[in-house]
């Protein structure tokens, strides 16, 4: 089929007669494209019609994109634009399915469950180029077809078979995060060019992936690539990742032995919707990065390896493997940005040839092969391809005592690690075994797995096969709802086929029926932690406390997949009708019968045995009353996000178990609708839902959207692409098409700023902007944080500057240009990130601190003791003191920001944020008078006031008066002789900001945005639906009567405006509680939250009096134990229920407000109900705990640095500190305020004013300050060092912020 | 096996010939014919022949032409628990002139259809039957899954069941039967059958010939199940019993003298619609003795009430994907009068194709054993029959559980209307070979209808 011309669009529908043959090929030739091909052979063709497509439930490709195709299987590549994938660009591989002849999956209608994939090197992949006028070897991205009909002999030319089909992809080197810029600041070659085909051969069921990358300015036209080289030495080197790409180039140059090299290899992508397998470690690869990070390993410097890595799929199964036998290396794992690196290049410097060797294209050769479901069935091809010769093991799982065969069974070869006689008692014996090799440590040894009866085998006689390596081995077999099989020995003969029947693990049920207090049936969630001992706590009432059970459960272990669930947990079933059944392995249980938090548990002791269910009756009844609210959910993800996996239909049951009453979809950059589902489950007098988004920028934060308008024909349904790529790319000469850079460099396309993200949801809302809610989400999760990628300062309401990593996005570098303070919502917390919510203290960081190195140098320490000392700090950051609160200085407001604002004559004192008079030049202390001192944050240096106490000073600092005339103020360094009630700073951050510290402090500006809690579930277990929730005021307590629209307008606030549309003052807040499990409620003069209440009448001495009261309700199976009452983020009363489980807690208060300057100032108050002791109950195991800390974007950029093995990048980049993350659920619920009128204009403002970095049109000016420290300059290095330092001192003292401000 | 079956059925009938009473003919009246605790019941008739009974009326003349030879290697292949065996007819079954409502039921073999209509050498029968349990009575340790009617109390439908059988002419029947369930509507029999001069042969869904308490109707059971050493089955339909029940293939039955034969291939499997999902058949084979003249199903008297003496043995292959099933019975049963003797023993043994190596204690083939030995009594009147078992498996998996038990158990039944208004009471003790017991004693009550 010849190339058709590139669509400038992604979704533009071609009528034309090729159209029409496409449909009628859709018809009756399902396969073949149009009919011109013979049936087998390899072809690749422009997608014209939705019905050629892949399909799937991670399927991406549109019209306008590239398919790939034979008789086996069928790919997808994208067009020219944007990625709609967790990628950025086009020419990404997005699609791969096998074919289908079974009649329910037509062209359209496939089973892709693949991410993405683009090629990488040095981190840098195919794309634009943020500056069009750099050089490239090409000069655009551009996707064609390789027309291999018009070019005889080209496929094997290139080393292909004939037939084959290919699909080009060339492009200029671009970041697929702009922060990735300052990777080049260490020597890194990143300026790159790519050119990579994706080759598929006839008859194979594997794509080839072959890249060309060209060192841009060094390459040579018509020299022969050069073969990079497979990672083998490099890993038996014990090179790390920057031992490659930066090697010596940080050394003095005299010293500098290896040049800065290259590593290629891929952004490979599974997604959430595979589980993902490597050879020795199995499914336990993704988690073994994460306990690597949690004990502080280099997972950088020691990256894992694999011969291949596979993702498995229901139906389907993807292997990555480089061409020529050689590891793939991941060094980052983290789901979305996962790196694989299978090539690569080091020079020594005294190489000539070597070095002469990036001249040509450096080519390196990928595969990616599919299978049917299973490990096995997918890597077998790579063995075909690479002409390698294994075993194979075949055979059949019955089930025992019946003989039935069993069809999805997984049957694991896992390595032999006794002697032929012994055996292991079980599965988990057999793993420590090999844990336990001194060849391989810490590898469980699991070779390979198979299922049985794969996808396309018709007979479900519970068959499996595949390729082994030979030698001896334990077969183990795990099925659905059954223990583990006993290990049986197998051995494996060299290109001889095995055939074994093995017997599975024992089957249990556990049956239920679960009522309400009505006696109707109820929606509940059933957990089953066990299987225990005779001596765990099993049963009873669940006032008993529940121990931290950290194991797994014993038929899950982590190598055979399943994932990880805490707390021991078996098993967990929704039931939206009150009735069914669990399957669990035989043993004994501990079932928690829950309804969310409305509801109590019913917890019983089920006992399984073998073949027999077990049985159990509960009752759930409701012990909160919430009237007047409805309980809602606004972050949550699903089947459209390619980061989960979850379907409408368990999501809906999900919500409806948990008690919520309300859900709104946020998939990433896409529109769902869950309103059919709900439909067809018949549910919807239970639940209402409405079209919702999280637009995901990578680096500007993420923001919510609800309701929207649904376009079933759109790509993405409608979402708003906050790329710009496909609207603006090739269109910046058009005169009527809007700027999209921002200014910056003509030709560039730059993403949406937030305020136009914010206007376009606005646009998109299908009840009107007025109606439409916009949230900021998670705005302190680093990288992905709004705040934190703004740098958005926590003391002061203005902005830090952006620094080396945010720096390199033109946004970030101007945030007071673009950042918005208009969105209607803020997420207060956001899944289990306890960490995020409260600002930690001096005590509370170095406390932790000690106590988990403490801890971890125990040899006697086990998991739950280190989880135990993040339990108890994390709950003393989540608990105030009115000293704590004090030392955040709610009430401090910076009088100036820059010189600018301070007039002639005065400037801007950096020590108190005041204008003062300018003082005289100076160098030191002395030339300053008497209460002065010499400051060089001013430049030049000038004499500023001398402080006399901390408040004297900016929040980050403290006032150092031990010479009472010449006070200083010293940035606070979080060490632990300092203020141990002050909040933990350094380099001008804190350790974490506390997203309610910073709602608070935005509040006292008139920044008001509702608080939420949102669960941003990406899963049904680790982070469950509706957990934390909100509660929304509501005029009915129906859910099925909810109005969506008027949920809109409880969550908004109200502003009176000016004639400019300028904000003058609230008048009516958000009417929003929440929580993650306590229901809270606030009254200030009798009126409930979001109400602005008129001050009472003052006093004889002015002064107001305010009486308010909490109400706090919550159910029987968790404890609240303290509440705290703020005003204006001061902590003015706190109160504990007479014991943690009474179930309902009023605190009534009064509060007095005092004349400033013979004016009150408006002020608001907020309530906060916890449970903080460690001996109140948590939420667990109805909540699982948080296992693990987090492991993301910016956590990984931390750890990329502390691998650079080099002493002074070390020493100016400490690592960052460690907090408390490892935590159960505590019950924890926050009121939005009830606003008090009292300064007699209209409304309510905020009372320290608007905010300072608040951008206004014609205020110019540059921040005074870096947060970063003056690095010294060592008096006795040489000039090299010198040189070196320079270097780094340039990159560093724009301020190495480490992805966010921690 | 099959020498051995007809030594001792031969010996057996040489032992018994001479103490078997005459058979007494009767008049034309039905009436008397049941009136008669002597008389030889047709309405039982449908196993085999019995020559010196003659049937009452015109309809009955219709109902012995079926009484050949094949007709007992009929029940034997594909008999069925159903009031389905004996569904045949001449052109049109009549209502017996003179006889009328319960009166004419009664007149009826104990399972033909009551309804036929036909025309040409076409016959169409359609036939039903509903079984509503309820438990009065269940220990708290009672599981789900014990295959037990009294799995929980309450009322429930045990079966639904709606079919319909018929004749086509060149001697070729049909039958279909139904059986509705909380899952919906499930196939239980779909088969054509054509007489040969020689043998009858079956294609489709019918009972593998395996086990004579498997192929004994439900209608006719004694207790509301089964031994479950026969078809003892989880609730999710995992077949623990070792009777393989039914599956869809071909068989063929014979009759030669007293002896009744019947072998057959089935895909071994019981999911009809998806074929062969073993990668191998189950072959299997059963021969019966009838040394005394043949013996019915059915809980009424037969033959008159002469001692009718049933001798079987089965064995069946099956040649799973993962192993060989071997299994093998021998089973006895004894009419005389209101007296009913029986008892059948069970034994399977599975061998996995190839086994790997295994720690010691881990069983690579399972044997399984069972054992039922069953006493019943009709009272005077022949409404009530009282009944009592005791039967016993056991399932060498290396898992001692609930499967692995003994029980005892006593029931009565009141059978009106010619046992097709049928109500039952039941007792259940079972004890379990392994520690812990489980209280799962129960008292069941079903009431049955059927035509």
């Amino acid at each position: 089929m010849p190339s058709l011309p590139l669509l400038p669009g992604r979704a533009r529908a071609r009528t034309s007669v090729l159209a029409a043959c496409a449909v009628v090929a859709a018809l009756f030739l399902p396969v073949v494209g149009c009919g011109n091909q013979s049936s087998g052979a390899a072809r690749a063709y422009r997608i014209e019609s939705r019905s050629r497509t892949i399909g799937g439930p991670a399927a991406l490709a549109d019209v306008g994109d590239i398919v790939l195709e034979n008789d086996v299987i069928r790919a997808a590549i994208l067009a020219e634009g944007n990625s709609v994938g967790p990628g950025m660009f086009g020419g990404s591989l997005v699609d791969v399915d096998i074919v289908r002849r079974d009649g329910r999956h037509p062209p359209g209608r496939g089973n892709d469950q693949f991410s993405e994939l683009f090629p990488m090197v040095n981190l840098i992949i195919p794309g634009y180029a943020e500056d069009p006028r750099a050089s490239g070897r090409f000069d655009d991205l551009r996707v064609e077809i390789v027309d291999t009909a018009a070019q005889p002999g080209w496929c094997e030319g290139q080393g292909f078979d004939r037939g084959c089909a290919a699909v080009r992809v060339t492009g200029r080197g671009d970041r697929i995060v702009e922060a990735l810029g300052m990777i080049a600041m260490l020597g890194v070659p990143m300026r790159l060019s790519f050119e990579t085909h994706f080759v598929l051969e006839p008859g194979r069921s594997y794509l080839r992936i072959r890249t060309d990358a060209y060192a841009d300015g060094r390459f040579v036209d018509g020299e022969p690539a050069q073969e990079l080289e497979s990672l083998e030495a490099f890993r038996a080197a014990g090179l790390g990742v920057f031992d490659v790409l930066v090697a010596d180039g940080l050394r003095p140059e005299s010293e500098q032995v290896w040049m800065p090299g290259y590593l290629a290899g891929d952004f490979l992508m599974f997604g959430k919707k595979v589980e993902i397998f490597s050879e020795g470690a199995g499914y336990d690869f993704p988690n073994l990065f994460q306990r690597a990070f949690n004990a502080g390993g280099d997972i950088l410097g020691s990256p894992m390896g694999s011969p291949a890595l596979v993702g498995v799929g229901d139906g389907v199964s993807y292997a990555y493997a480089s061409v020529t036998p050689g590891p793939v290396i991941v060094p980052i794992f983290t789901g979305a940005f996962t790196g694989a690196f299978t090539h690569g290049l080091r020079c020594r410097r005294d190489d000539e040839v070597c070095r002469a060797r990036d001249r040509r294209a450096m080519r390196y050769e990928r595969v990616l092969a599919v299978g049917r479901g299973d490990v096995a069935s997918a890597v077998a091809p790579i063995h075909r391809l690479r002409r390698a010769s294994p075993g194979f093991l075949e055979g059949h799982v019955y089930d025992r005592s019946t003989g039935a065969p069993i069809s999805g069974a997984q049957v694991f070869v896992v390595a032999d690690p006794y002697p032929e006689t012994h055996f292991p008692q079980n599965a988990d014996d057999l793993l420590e075994a090999n844990r336990r090799r001194p060849e391989k440590p810490g590898d469980p040894g699991v070779l390979t797995e198979m299922r049985t009866d794969l996808r396309g085998d018709d007979t479900p006689d519970g068959s499996f096969g595949g390729p082994v390596p030979p030698g001896t081995h334990f077969a183990i077999v795990r099925a659905p709802g059954r223990g583990l099989s006993t290990p049986v020995r197998v051995r494996i003969e060299l290109d001889r086929t095995t055939r074994v029947s093995l017997a599975a693990g024992l089957p249990g049920k556990i049956r239920f029926d679960v009522y309400d207090d009505t006696g109707a049936r109820s929606p509940a969630k059933l957990t089953f932690i066990g299987p225990l001992g005779n001596a765990d706590p099993c049963g009873g009432p669940p006032s008993a406390s529940v121990p931290d059970l950290t194991e797994q459960s014993g038929a899950r272990p982590l190598p055979f997949g399943g994932g990880e669930m805490p707390g021991r947990i078996a098993s967990y079933v929704f039931t939206t009708d009150g009735v069914g059944e669990a399957h669990v392995e035989p043993g004994r249980y501990d079932a928690w019968v829950s309804r969310g938090v409305e509801y109590s548990v019913d917890r019983q002791c089920v006992s399984v045995t073998a073949g027999v269910p077990a049985r159990v009756v509960a009752v759930v009844v409701r012990e909160v009353d919430t009237t007047g609210y409805v309980s809602a959910d606004f972050h949550i993800h699903g089947i459209n996000s390619y980061d989960a996996e979850t379907s409408h239909a368990i999501r809906i049951a999900s919500a409806l178990a948990e008690g919520v009453e309300m859900v709104t979809p946020s998939d990433h950059d896409y529109l769902t609708d869950f309103g059919p589902t709900v439909r067809a489950m018949g549910v919807g007098r239970r639940i209402a839902t409405a079209v919702a988004v999280e637009v995901t920028p990578i680096e500007i934060g993420h923001f919510l959207g609800f309701p929207l308008r649904y376009d079933e024909m759109a790509p993405q349904r409608g979402a708003i692409d906050w790329t710009r790529r496909d609207e603006c790319l090739g269109r910046e000469g058009d005169p009527g098409w809007p700027d999209c850079n921002h200014g910056g460099v003509p030709g560039a396309v730059l993403p949406l700023a937030p305020g136009e993200i914010r206007e376009r949801l606005l646009a998109l809302g299908s009840l009107g902007p007025d109606r439409t809610v916009t949230i900021v989400a998670h705005p302190r999760d680093g990288f992905f944080g709004y705040f934190d990628q703004f740098g958005l300062d926590h003391f002061e309401a203005t902005f830090q500057p952006a620094g080396a990593i945010r720096g390199q996005h033109p946004l970030l570098d101007d945030p007071r240009a673009f950042f918005s303070w208009d969105f209607d919502a803020v997420e207060l917390f956001n899944a289990k990130r306890f960490e995020m919510i409260r600002t930690p203290t001096v005590r509370e960081v170095t406390g932790f601190a000690a106590d988990l190195e403490r801890v971890r140098g125990d040899p006697a320490s086990t998991e739950a003791d280190v989880a135990g000392v993040h339990g108890a700090w994390a709950r003393r950051v989540l608990e105030r003191t009115r000293l704590e609160q004090n030392r955040m200085r709610m009430d401090s407001a910076p009088g100036c920001i820059d010189h600018a604002s301070c007039g002639t004559g005065a400037v801007c004192d950096p020590q108190r944020r005041m204008c003062v008079a300018e003082g005289v030049r100076c160098t030191a202390d002395d030339g300053c008078e008497a209460g002065q001192v010499c400051t060089s944050e001013l430049r030049p240096s000038r004499c500023v006031q001398a402080c006399r106490t901390d408040h004297d000073c900016r929040v980050d600092s403290f006032c150092d008066a031990s010479d009472p005339n010449r006070g200083r103020c010293l940035r606070r360094s979080c060490a632990p002789d300092e203020d141990a009630d002050a909040p933990c700073v350094r380099g001008g951050s804190p350790a974490s900001e506390g997203v309610i510290d910073d709602w608070f402090r935005l509040l006292n500006h008139g920044v008001v945005m509702a608080g939420l809690g949102n669960s941003d579930t990406h899963s049904l277990s680790s982070l469950e639906t509706g957990c934390p929730r909100n509660y929304i005021a509501s005029p009915t307590d129906d859910p099925g009567a909810i109005d969506v629209g008027g949920i809109a307008e409880a969550m908004r606030p109200v502003f009176e405006r000016d004639a400019e549309g300028r904000v003058r003052a609230l008048v009516r807040g958000p009417r929003v509680i929440a929580t993650y499990g306590p229901f809270v409620e606030l009254f200030v003069e009798g009126r409930p939250i979001g109400s602005v209440v008129p001050a009472p009448e003052p006093r004889d001495g002015g002064e107001v009096v305010v009486s308010g009261e909490v109400r706090v309700q919550w159910p029987s199976w968790f404890d609240v134990d303290r509440v705290e009452v703020y005003r204006n983020g001061e902590l003015i009363h706190s109160a504990r229920p007479f014991s943690p489980s009474q179930r309902l807690l009023i605190v009534p208060f009064t509060d007095t407000l005092y004349p400033e300057g013979g004016v009150i100032r408006d002020a608001w108050y907020v309530a906060i109900a916890m449970a903080v002791d460690p001996s109140s109950r948590s939420m667990s195991p109805v909540y699982t705990a948080n296992r693990h800390p987090n492991l993301g974007f910016s956590q990984v950029v931390a750890v990329t640095f502390a691998s650079i093995d080099d002493p002074l990048l070390q020493a100016l980049v400490p690592p960052p500190l460690p907090l408390p993350e490892q935590i159960p659920v505590v019950p924890y619920g926050v009121t939005n305020p009830v606003f008090v009128d009292a300064d007699g204009e209209p409304g309510f403002q905020g009372p320290l004013g608007p905010p300072p970095g608040r951008w206004e049109p014609g205020r110019t000016g540059t921040p005074l300050l870096s947060p970063v420290d003056p690095i010294p300059l060592a008096p006795d290095t040489g000039w090299d060092e010198r040189q070196r330092i320079r270097r780094l001192r340039t990159a560093l003292e724009r301020g190495l912020d480490c992805g966010g401000n921690r | 096996m099959g020498r051995i079956a007809i030594a001792l059925c031969t010996a057996v009938h040489a032992a018994t010939a001479a103490a078997q009473p005459e058979p007494q003919t009767t008049g034309n009246d039905p009436a008397d014919a049941a009136a008669d605790p002597t008389a030889t019941s047709p309405a039982e008739d449908e196993g085999g022949p019995v020559p010196s009974v003659e049937p009452p009326t015109a309809a009955w003349r219709e109902w012995s032409a079926e009484t050949d030879a094949t007709h007992g290697a009929r029940r034997t292949a594909h008999s069925d628990d159903d009031a389905s065996g004996a569904a045949s007819a001449g052109d049109v079954a009549e209502r017996p002139a003179g006889l009328a409502g319960p009166l004419w039921l009664e007149s009826q073999a104990e399972d033909a259809a009551l309804i036929e209509v036909g025309r040409g050498g076409f016959t169409f029968a359609p036939q039903g039957m509903i079984q509503i349990a309820g438990v009065p009575w269940l220990g708290d340790g009672a599981r789900l899954a014990t295959g037990s009617p009294a799995d929980q109390p309450g009322f429930r439908f045990r079966r639904a069941r709606l079919g319909a059988e018929g004749a086509m002419p060149l001697d070729v029947k049909w039958e279909m039967l139904a059986e509705f369930d909380s899952g919906g509507a499930r196939l239980l029999d779909a088969n054509l059958r054509v007489r040969l001069p020689i043998v009858e042969l079956t294609a489709g869904v019918a009972k593998v010939p395996f086990s004579a308490s498997a192929l004994t109707p439900a209608a006719f059971l004694s207790f509301l199940d089964r031994p479950w050493a026969v078809d003892g089955r989880s609730d999710d339909g995992a077949v623990y019993g070792i009777a393989p029940g039914r599956m869809l293939g071909f068989q063929a039955a014979a009759s030669w003298n007293m002896l009744r034969f019947s072998a057959g291939a089935f895909n071994g499997n019981r999911e009809y619609f998806i074929g062969d999902d073993n990668a191998g058949l189950l072959y299997a084979a059963r021969v019966e003795c009838h040394p005394l003249g043949d013996l019915p199903d059915g809980q009424l008297r037969a033959g008159g009430g002469v001692p009718l003496l049933r001798l079987g043995a089965s064995y069946l292959f099956n040649d799973d994907a993962a192993g060989d099933r071997h299994a093998a019975g021998g089973d006895v049963k004894l009419r005389a009068g209101p007296l009913t003797v029986e008892g059948e023993f069970l034994w399977s043994r599975f061998i996995p194709d190839s086994a790997p190596r295994m720690p010691g204690g881990e069983p690579a083939e399972v044997d399984r054993i069972g054992y039922y030995a069953q006493v019943a009594v009709l009272l005077p009147g022949d409404l009530v029959e009282i009944a009592a078992r005791h039967d016993g498996f056991l399932l060498k998996d290396g898992v001692g559980d609930f499967n692995d038990r003994w029980g005892v158990a006593g029931s009565a039944s009141l059978l009106l209307l010619g046992n097709r208004l049928k109500a039952q009471v039941e007792y259940v003790h079972r004890h379990q070979w392994y520690e812990p017991q489980v209280s799962d004693d129960h008292v069941a009550l079903q009431v049955q209808g059927r035509f």
